[in-house]
């Protein structure tokens, strides 16, 4: 049940209050008023443009994290890429060392083999000469002992063929060459 | 008639004795000459060299060892 008559009483007691205080319900009105259109003033001229700004700002800053993020992950990926890149030129550069190695032992074995066939045609032709050098050694050696042999002979001979060994011989050449021409 | 004009050239390196003289003179008789004419060569050695026309008998001692040198 409500009791009308000790609400009255309250609101007697506080307008006698108000009223000692110099405070009339319409000033309180008009203050209610002037607070609504501070409020409305504040709102429209400073939170309104201040959360505008400061949701711009978040959006910026947001904007900046993802430009951040978006090139993080591109520099991940030139780092990816250049490792990539860095491994291939590696293996491509081992390629490549590898076969200047094969090429280079080819190339040293081809060498060394060639030299040792012209060394050795050149073993094999030095021999030849030193062998036709010593048979012809041999042969003049050979002929100056006939030579020198056969001169001391003619000496000998010149000096020691008697009357006798010359008849003889001189007829021993005569029967000869009659046998031969008789048959 | 030409057999008998034929002249032999006979070599030897010393003076031939009659021995000599006469084998030879029967050699080159059988071979159509009927005279010699002796040249006394000591550079022979030896031996006996005989010309009759284009052929030619050489038994001296160089010729042999002329022989000996080709052979060696």
């Amino acid at each position: 049940m409500f009791d009308f008559t000790a609400e009255t009483m309250l609101l007697s007691a506080i307008t006698d209050m108000f009223d000692r205080m110099g405070i009339t319900w319409s000033g309180i009105l008009l203050h209610l008023i002037n607070l609504v259109i501070l409020t409305v003033g504040l709102y429209l001229l400073l939170f309104k443009p201040v959360k505008k700004m400061i949701r711009e700002r978040q959006e910026k800053v947001k904007k900046i994290e993802k430009e951040n993020a978006d090139l993080n992950e591109e520099v991940k990926e030139l780092k990816d890429s250049s490792r990539k890149v860095l491994s291939e030129a590696k293996q491509e550069a081992a390629v490549i060392h590898d076969n200047a190695v094969k090429v280079a032992n080819q190339k040293a074995g081809e060498i060394v083999g060639d030299a040792k066939t012209r060394a050795k045609a050149l073993i094999e032709r030095t021999e030849a000469e030193m062998e036709a050098e010593r048979k012809k050694m041999q042969t003049d050696v050979e002929q100056q002992i006939a030579d020198v042999s056969l001169a001391v002979a003619e000496k000998v001979l010149g000096r020691s063929v008697s009357g006798e060994d010359n008849r003889r011989l001189i007829e021993e050449s005569l029967k000869e060459w009659s046998e031969r021409e008789n048959g | 008639m030409a057999k008998n004009s034929l002249s032999a050239r006979v070599i030897v390196s010393e003076k031939p004795d009659d021995d000599i003289l006469r084998m030879v003179a029967a050699f080159i008789k059988e071979r159509g000459c009927d005279r010699a004419e002796y040249t006394i060569d000591p550079d022979i050695l030896g031996g006996i060299i005989i010309r009759i026309g284009d052929k030619v008998y050489d038994g001296s001692v160089r010729s042999r060892l002329e022989t000996v040198r080709r052979f060696l």
